[in-house]
Order: structure tokens, then sequence, then C-alpha cells
């Protein structure tokens, strides 16, 4: 009893702040590494589509075909992989609690983008590929929005 | 003080209180595996807080309790012992939900 009242007087009292923070050591953030590597799964979505196979008798041709449809498949898996990471690092790292008040749909809008992540690499879908573009230019705003700049959505391809 | 962020997690958690030690200069060190406080390395005006690892020549190698959620001296290196501020000599965790 005395020390839950002590603790509550402990607690009752003005602190200063000391951060555990996690944040990196240089504190640089940009949505631009997710965007870059989201235009890759898009981009090997669409390579993988065009792919046409060969005929079952060419034993060269099929090995060149399947050759280049694994690479092409697992660039878009590392890729899925390395939007998803950098996503993580946005929403866990820069984004804070306070940014709610003016995003409430950021969770939201993360945790949708990194599913989609999820179903680029589980499938070879266009229309998912360029949702996760989509979801990764609402982060862009958002992200500018928060540091109270305007900048343009600028894509690589 | 109050704990900001999760470096020091599973020890204390946002908004848990620590009472701080003062060190000057001329005092002992903390003993290793304390917790303390120091000014951050590039950031002076900033206050943050970890375990002591190491010391040699009066340089701190200090590490956040959950190394996922930290950035301590495995990014900084070692800090001088100028930075140093405090100990954290005791701990009131923030009430729970439960507590509530």
């Amino acid at each position: 009893m005395l020390r839950s009242a002590l603790s509550a007087i402990v607690r009752s009292l003005p602190a200063s702040t000391v951060e555990a923070h996690c944040d990196g050591p240089c504190g640089v953030y940009d949505p631009a590494s997710a965007r870059v590597a989201a235009e890759a799964v898009l981009s090997m979505t669409k390579k993988i589509k065009a792919l046409e196979a060969p005929d079952a008798g060419n034993a060269a041709a099929l090995a060149a075909y399947n050759n280049t449809f694994s690479r092409f498949v697992a660039i878009k898996e590392e890729e899925a992989q390395k939007t998803k990471k950098e996503l993580l690092i946005l929403w866990t790292d820069y984004f804070k609690p306070e940014h709610l008040a003016t995003f409430p749909d950021l969770h939201d809008t993360f945790w949708k983008a990194a599913k989609l992540c999820s179903a680029c690499k589980v499938h070879v879908d266009q229309a998912k590929a360029e949702d996760l573009l989509a979801a990764v230019e609402k982060v862009h705003g958002m992200f500018w929005q928060s540091k109270g700049r305007n900048d343009a959505w600028v894509t690589a391809s | 003080m109050q704990v900001e962020g999760y470096s020091m997690w599973p020890t204390l958690k946002p908004k848990d209180r620590v009472i701080l030690r003062p060190l000057n200069q001329d005092a002992p060190l903390p003993a290793i595996g304390g917790i303390i406080v120091c000014k951050h390395p590039q950031q002076p005006s900033r206050r943050v807080i970890k375990r002591l690892n190491a010391v040699l020549d009066d340089q701190l190698t200090v590490l956040g309790d959950c190394p996922d959620a930290s950035t301590d001296s495995r990014q900084w290196g070692t800090i001088p012992r100028s930075s140093l501020i405090g100990e954290i000599v005791g701990i009131v965790t923030a009430p729970s939900k439960q507590d509530s």
C-alpha cells in the first residue's frame, strides 16, 4: 500500500523527458525507398506476364525460359519484401502517435500496403502491384505533409 | 524523468518514471549493467536512456535492452564520459490498463 502510494506521488510529479527512442541515428527517412521497390514489383509483374513459354520440345529454349522466369519471380519477391521493409520503417520508426490526429487512417493505410506487398509476392497480379504503388503514393503524401512539405510524386519508370 | 520510446523495453516502457542520480565528472562511474542517462552524441540537447555495457578510457559503450528498437553504441560508437548525466536509481512503472 505504501509502495502504491509512493508510486502515485512520483507519477504525479512533473517530470522531464528522457528518450528511449529507436529512430535512426541520422534521422533520415524518405518514402522514395519504398517507391522504387514498389515500382520494381510492378515492373517485374508486367515482365512475368509478358513472357512467352517456348514450345515443349525445345529444351534449350525451355531452359532459357525457366531461367528468366525464375529470375523475374525472384526479383519480384525480393522487391516486394523490400517494399514491406521500407514501409514498416516509416510506420514504426518515423510516424508517431501524434500523427494519428492528422492522419486517422494512418494505421489502416500501412496495414493494407503491407498486405499488398504480401499479395504481390503470392500472385502475379498487375492490379495488386498497381494498388501497392498507389498505397505507397498515399504514404508519400502523408509523409511529406507531416513535414509541412508538398513534394511531388515522381516515378522512375 | 519520464520515459519515451521502446529501446529499453521490457525493462522500461513509455510513460514509466525513473529516478535519476546526477553524476558529476569526478563521481565514480555507474556499475556495468546499470541504466544511465546521457546526452545524445549527435544532438546534445536530447537526453537518452540506455544500459551501460562497457567502459574503456572514459569512453562508454551504451546499449538499449531492445536491440531492434534501439539506436545506441552500435550506431554511434562509444560516447564520452562527459556526455553522462547520471544513473537510474529507481523505476516507477506506468500504471497498466488493468490498474485503471
